[in-house]
């Protein structure tokens, strides 16, 4: 545990791309799942959204754990500018190996920008998850559903409790 | 359902052979993949290659405590004998010496679970120490109720209609108020096109379709067009990501490993589809499709597998977006004899069973049950 989190501020200080970031620096002992990088200063919620809040504007997109999860995304639909989305209902889809799955929106607002280079690289969401593959920017209509998401250890438990439990 | 028979053995992994302690200080912490990795390499050292790949597709190490060192091994019946004898051969899990002891053995995981939770709540009584509080969740968290796997037999379904059961049943099986649950059908013949509206893939004009005797619907699921018709069975798994503990990508390949497995049983030897080619293949020709929806972490749509479709039908598309290769069918792959419809659909669903682990088949034969509620909601 205490090695994961090492290597996530590694990761973090020297800006590694989160794929150079899953190196093999796992214990011998442990159980197998690829290590999945987890960004400081982020938000998460538990559908593995994260956001990035900063004055009046909150980045929302996938974390890494979600995109190894789905595998290479091809596909990416995402809302127009000006719509509005809601706290746990979904407001896009990315569709990977023929799957197509729902994103759903940690918190509610208005649609101020959508990341119109996803829908000529998809694959933008898997390389850099937390840089380039951002998905919308929202002008949060509620700050106070930003308290309710989990912080980047939080997030980082409730990551190995779900892998560990099968 | 008793297509395939298996054997679970319980059995007990003493570490370190002079010690036998509980919960403490442990050399190596027995996991699934330890275990399974040290049993396998007995089964490869003893019976070789050929022992090894006879016992692999049904070998399974379904529980594991690695605090009280219990372990529960699945196998087929044909195969039990040879992977017992393997398993008492193992000298080493790691680098820990060990020696295999086998508790109980029988034919459905039910009755080795309570052998398990019997030696198990013996154990704690002897022991007399208290566990850690982790140490008690893990153990909690392992001894979990059998999964069960509901399935219908609808026989051949409307398009649309298949779409507005799945609908309904994913609201159902996100509220819980429905265990994971497989449809098992076919549709008459209709070409149907995935979230990209791929619809340049289509290569006679809408119109014409009629004329052909079939229909054209968009979906929400992922890949690309394709043809479903008589004669090749479908399966809509709706079952909760979470619960089987599984992402997008792993759902998809297992999918593919169960139409894999199936393809088996008639001496096909097929194969997972390529990076960009999900599906599965026998060499280049594809003989099933999938393309799964996934909402709320419940999943609709899954897969398709080509038994005798009137192959004519694939003509007028460009099947799945792949322009350069062939569809084939298991009548094409094979020339053994093949057993009715609503026996290879079984096999299918046990398959899918198998490879998802499911303890406990529940097959629910009045498809009016589901379908006429559908007319209510109206």
């Amino acid at each position: 545990m205490a090695l994961r989190m090492w290597a996530s501020s590694t990761a973090n200080a020297l800006k590694l791309s989160s794929s150079a970031s899953k190196s093999h620096l796992l214990p011998a002992f442990s159980i197998s799942r690829c290590f999945s990088s987890v960004l400081e200063g982020l938000k998460y919620a538990n559908s593995h959204e994260w956001v990035k809040h900063e004055g009046s504007v909150a980045t929302i997109g996938i974390s890494d754990h979600a995109q190894d999860h789905l595998g290479e995304v091809v596909f990416v639909e995402l809302p127009e500018e000006k719509s509005s989305v809601s706290k746990e209902k979904n407001f896009g889809a990315v569709e990977s190996v023929k799957a197509t799955s729902e994103i759903i929106s940690p918190i509610s607002g208005e649609v101020i920008e959508v990341n119109t280079k996803l829908a000529d690289s998809p694959g933008l969401i898997n390389s850099s998850p937390y840089e380039e593959g951002w998905m919308i920017k929202v002008k949060p209509s509620n700050p106070a559903e930003l308290e309710s998401l989990m912080g980047p250890k939080e997030y980082t438990k409730f990551c190995e409790e779900e892998d560990a439990a099968h | 359902m008793v297509g395939f028979k298996n054997r679970f053995m319980l059995m007990e992994v003493y570490l370190d052979p002079e010690k036998d302690l509980l919960g403490e200080g442990t050399p190596v912490i027995l996991t699934k993949l330890n275990l399974s990795e040290a049993i396998k390499d007995s089964i490869l050292v003893n019976f070789g290659e050929c022992g090894l790949a006879s016992c692999l597709g049904s070998f399974h190490v379904a529980y594991v405590n690695p605090v009280t060192k219990l372990c529960i091994v699945r196998s087929s019946r044909d195969e039990h004998r040879r992977v017992w004898s393997a398993m008492t051969l193992v000298r080493s899990v790691g680098n820990c010496p060990v020696v295999f002891n086998l508790l109980d053995i029988s034919g459905c995981i039910r009755a080795c679970r309570d052998a398990a939770l019997k030696c198990e709540t013996e154990k704690f009584n002897q022991s007399g120490k208290g566990l850690s509080e982790e140490e008690i969740r893990e153990m909690n968290r392992k001894m979990r109720t059998p999964r069960t796997l509901e399935v219908w037999k609808l026989g051949t379904v409307n398009y649309l209609k298949s779409l507005k059961l799945q609908d309904k049943l994913v609201s159902e099986r996100k509220a819980n108020r429905i265990p994971d649950t497989l449809l098992s059908l076919q549709h008459p013949p209709t070409y149907t096109l995935g979230k990209r509206r791929t619809d340049h893939n289509l290569l006679i004009p809408e119109a014409e379709l009629k004329s052909i005797g079939a229909e054209l619907h968009y979906t929400q699921r992922g890949g690309d067009i394709t043809f479903h018709g008589p004669h090749q069975p479908i399966l809509y798994p709706i079952l909760s990501l979470r619960s089987i503990g599984f992402g997008a990508r792993s759902y998809v390949e297992a999918l593919e490993r169960s139409m894999i497995e199936f393809s088996s049983l008639y001496g096909v030897k097929a194969r997972a589809g390529n990076k960009c080619e999900t599906g599965v293949w026998v060499g280049d020709r594809k003989i099933g499709a999938i393309g799964v929806r996934i909402s709320s972490g419940i999943t609709c749509h899954g897969l398709a597998f080509n038994i005798d479709p009137d192959m004519k039908y694939f003509e007028h598309i460009v099947p799945c977006g792949i322009a350069d290769k062939e569809v084939t069918s298991l009548r094409r792959e094979t020339d053994a004899q093949l057993p009715s419809e609503e026996v290879i659909h079984e096999q299918l669903v046990t398959c899918l069973a198998k490879v998802f682990s499911y303890d406990d088949v529940v097959v629910k034969e009045d498809p009016s049950a589901i379908l006429n509620t559908l007319e209510d909601d109206d």
